[in-house]
């Protein structure tokens, strides 16, 4: 009996849907690389599930004061609420799917607990999960004076972050670890027998900042499932939260509006499944359900001894639907909240980081990715999802802890340290879901300067050493390093040893010279200076307007007629060569 | 006329008939080339000059350099494991003249694979994408043209191994590619190019790709003595500089303006080649000596080959 009812759950409906739901986010979120695959199944992008988020679609327009055509899908599941309740929870999320996979898993580990839903429904406080709505009322109350909270909430972002921060590199490092035992066990076969293609195969590394944070975060969750199935859907996410009020609230309206979902028919009030009922939405006495909660995922129907239980359209949703949300209040105080806290992010100090004018902060290692958005509307924008830096090819762009302030938390900067911004990728812009990291053609692109490297003289080791290195100048892919030969200084640092002199004009900000700098603390370091921050994507004409000549060497232009460094203190010898 | 006058002449004539005897084998297979190639026009014992130049198409004039130093048997012996370092560290296409032309890569693999090698490898250790480097130099599709999986960029650490250098003057270890120290035979394919800090990178320069840790060779040590320091433990066996385009200045990455010499320079003695190459063009606008390259003085000075090209037979031929 127990083995047959398992059984039809894992190959129910709901299940195979979610599965191939999950599998496609997965699928898209792999072919987040460079270069872009232009063989997406159809015309599917890279970024859809994000667009799909409704929270995302309606907090980020509101906070960006603009309406965003990315985002129109995310309204889509937002309106569909009022007719089909939280399906898209049930069906389509990510996060809820991959909620639901490692409960099975831990409960598989760990063993079934013993489920005490029943006493819970009932004595549940008058309005079940109402914490979330509270964070829903928080991030809308932001959004309306302008300030993106959603990032910290917001489910798609939040699981897309997991899979491409957190999970990707752990695998990567797994299938690393694999791979050396894979070549290890082929040296002892014969040669012949060894192929090359193995021997040569490389895995890289990915690594990002933040990780703690998402592992403390989704553990949490993980473990809370063990305890409440589907807990953050039913109490935290205030995109759940907010298609439950898409639903409750039309109803209270019109209340013949029909509406697709659970029907009871000649129920015996047994309640076995308000008991089996993942999110609590089944009153105690299972006839009726709470609006808002149900996500459709059928467990009740397959419980119900009676057979009394049916998914379907009826436009008599009052006998079904009992309505319990939080007063009006509630989510006054909730938005008031919300206006508060982000009110006073915006007094704070930390806001200056934002601004560009007289008296504003400026931090020196918020390097954006190319393209962006300036400052302030692209933190109106960004979800933190983490895509571009999936698609980072050098991993390079990384999610920062407090750069950008508290309010830019885990928002995407070069490091280029870790790894230089590629002058042939322009991934992380088409890859961006809400256009703040705008999508360029690459000849924009590799005009969007990112910012203007700087010689630390006092530790080059041309300039502090006298040591022959100019490595900067060997690997600008902009050729915007030009060689001098300073006199030196008598006694300390001989004369003539070529050392490195950026042009700003020439620069781009790409950091190829600092993540290739042989001094530990480099000596030439990229600072987000003159970087060009405009909302448009005409950079060609941008960069023109502002004197750039960002050539890249790698380029279609014929390569140029080099005239040569200036005479200098070396007998007027090309660089490099000794008398 | 004296006995070195006597013997580029006598070279001269030696290409010419291998010249037109290469261009017939092109349409025989390989084995056909290897057993039909008669021995009176491989060079052999004192005929050979220490260094050839030869002005030609890229794959054409690689094959008759080499061909003129005894050619590529002389170099490896059946079941050899021959390591190619060419240089393809930057992702530029073939015209920026900062990566080695993909023909002559590919024409130095198929005369490796004609001698018999066991195993040929064409490995560089890359400072910008290696993807996008492999691609966009074109010398991992002319490398698959003759053989698949064999051209890589070795990025990863696992590649490389602690060796110490005994015979070093600063730079006692540092980890090197396992390929280059099991290697049997070393060839160095470096394009010819200008290099701020060390006035020209070639193939004794170009060696730095067979390590893990270059910055050591800047920041620590003497950057002349390592590199000297380097190529007392992988020195090439022969030296095959192509410079049928030449990086005259802003080299190593370019840009900077590009000669158009149309030559190969091959040696086995890197030394040599690398200061034939400094002394045939200009470099900034000038005519360098060999002498005027800090690790090239020292190379020769600690007797890693010769720069004194004035004493050694050159043997310059155009196809």
């Amino acid at each position: 009996m127990k083995a047959s009812k398992n059984r039809s759950r894992r190959f129910s409906t709901q299940r195979v849907i979610q599965t191939a739901s999950l599998l496609l986010f997965l699928y898209l979120l792999s072919t987040v690389l460079f270069p872009l695959s232009s063989s997406l199944p159809g015309t599917l992008p890279a970024e859809l599930f994000l667009r799909l988020d409704p929270l995302v679609a309606l907090a980020i327009p509101v906070s960006a004061r603009e309406l965003i055509g990315n985002l129109v899908p995310g309204l889509l599941v937002l309106l569909s609420a009022i007719f089909f309740g939280r399906v898209f929870c049930g069906y389509l999320c990510p996060f809820g799917t991959t909620l639901d996979f490692m409960r099975i898993l831990l409960n598989k580990i760990f063993g079934t607990r013993p489920r005490r839903d029943k006493a819970r429904a009932e004595s549940a406080g008058p309005v079940p999960g109402g914490l979330k709505y509270l964070l829903l009322a928080i991030i809308l109350g932001s959004a309306v004076i302008g300030v993106n909270q959603s990032h910290w909430l917001a489910p798609i972002p939040l699981i897309t972050r997991f899979y491409a921060l957190l999970l990707h590199p752990l695998l990567l490092l797994a299938a690393k670890s694999g791979l050396e035992a894979a070549k290890t066990l082929a040296t002892i076969l014969p040669e012949e027998m060894n192929p090359a293609w193995l021997q040569y195969m490389q895995i890289p590394a990915r690594h990002f900042y933040t990780l703690y944070f998402l592992l403390l975060f989704f553990a949490s969750l993980f473990w809370l499932e063990r305890l409440k199935p589907r807990f953050w859907c039913s109490r935290l996410c205030p995109a759940g939260a907010l298609l439950s009020l898409l639903d409750a609230l039309p109803r209270r309206l019109f209340p013949f509006l029909p509406r697709w979902g659970r029907m009871t028919s000649a129920c015996i009030n047994c309640g076995s499944c308000a008991a089996a009922c993942p999110t609590g939405a089944i009153e105690p006495a299972g006839e009726k359900t709470r609006a808002g909660e149900c996500i459709a995922c059928r467990h009740c129907a397959e419980v119900c001894p009676a057979g009394a239980v049916r998914f379907g359209f009826s436009a008599s949703s009052g006998s079904l639907c009992s309505t319990r949300l939080p007063s009006r209040r509630f989510f006054l105080a909730g938005a008031g909240a919300g206006v508060l806290l982000s009110g006073t992010g915006l007094s704070g100090t930390g806001n200056l980081l934002k601004d560009v004018g007289q008296g504003s902060l400026w931090s020196s290692s918020c390097i954006r990715p190319p393209g962006s958005l300036p400052e302030p509307d692209f933190l109106k924008r960004c979800l933190r999802c983490g895509e571009c830096m999936k698609a980072c090819p050098s991993n390079g762009l990384q999610p920062t802890w407090f750069a950008a302030g508290v309010d830019g938390a885990f928002s995407p900067i070069l490091i280029p340290r870790r790894g230089p911004c590629e002058p042939d990728c322009n991934v992380c812009g088409l890859v961006c879901p809400t256009g703040a990291i705008q999508a360029l053609a690459l000849p924009d692109k590799q005009q969007a300067k990112l910012g203007t490297a700087v010689v630390m003289q006092e530790r080059c080791l041309a300039y502090a050493e006298g040591k022959r290195c100019v490595v900067c100048q060997e690997v600008c892919p902009y050729g915007s390093i030009r060689l001098e030969q300073p006199p030196g200084r008598p006694g300390a640092v001989p004369s003539g040893v070529p050392a490195p002199v950026v042009n700003p004009v020439k620069c781009f900000g790409c950091g190829y010279c600092e993540h290739h700098c042989p001094v530990r603390i480099p000596a030439v370091v990229v600072y987000p200076l003159n970087a060009l921050r405009f909302t448009g994507t005409n950079y060609r004409q941008l960069a023109q307007q502002a004197g750039l000549e960002l050539n890249p060497v790698s380029g279609d232009a014929p390569p140029e007629d080099y005239a040569g460094p200036p005479d200098n203190s070396a007998g007027g010898l090309p660089p490099g060569f000794t008398e | 006329m004296n006995r070195r006058t006597f013997l580029k002449w006598q070279m001269r004539g030696i290409v010419l008939a291998g010249t037109g005897l290469g261009l017939g084998n092109s349409l025989l297979s390989l084995d056909a080339l290897a057993a039909s190639e008669p021995a009176s026009l491989q060079a052999t014992g004192d005929s050979r000059p220490d260094v050839a130049v030869i002005r030609g198409d890229p794959a054409a004039a690689a094959r008759a350099a080499v061909n003129m130093l005894g050619g590529m048997s002389r170099f490896v012996k059946p079941g050899q494991k021959v390591l190619i370092k060419p240089n393809m560290s930057f992702a530029q296409t073939p015209d920026k003249a900062t990566t080695t032309h993909p023909e002559v890569v590919r024409e130095i693999l198929v005369m490796c694979k004609e001698a018999g090698a066991g195993s040929v490898r064409v490995l560089d250790h890359s400072l910008q994408n290696p993807a996008l480097a492999l691609q966009r130099s074109g010398i991992l599709d002319a490398c698959n043209s003759v053989q698949s999986g064999i051209c890589h960029h070795l990025m990863d650490a696992d590649f490389y191994v602690d060796a110490p250098l005994e015979a070093a003057l600063s730079m006692r270890e540092n980890a090197f590619m396992r390929d280059a120290l099991e290697a049997d035979v070393i060839i160095a394919a470096p394009v010819a190019k200008s290099h701020g800090s060390t006035g020209v990178s070639l193939s004794l320069k170009g060696q730095m790709g067979l390590i893990l840790n270059r910055s050591s060779m800047h920041s620590r040590y003497p950057l002349s003595t390592s590199i000297v320091d380097l190529n007392t433990k992988v020195k090439p066996h022969l030296a095959v500089i192509d410079a049928t385009r030449v990086l005259s200045t802003g080299g190593p990455g370019g840009p900077g303006k590009v000669l158009l010499p149309g030559e190969i320079i091959a040696s086995a003695d890197p030394v040599a080649a690398d200061s034939t190459a400094v002394a045939s063009y200009e470099w900034g606008g000038m005519r360098i000596a060999p002498r005027q390259v800090a690790y090239l003085r020292e190379a020769h000075d600690r007797g890693l080959g010769r720069m004194d090209i004035e004493n050694l037979i050159i043997s310059r031929n155009t196809l």
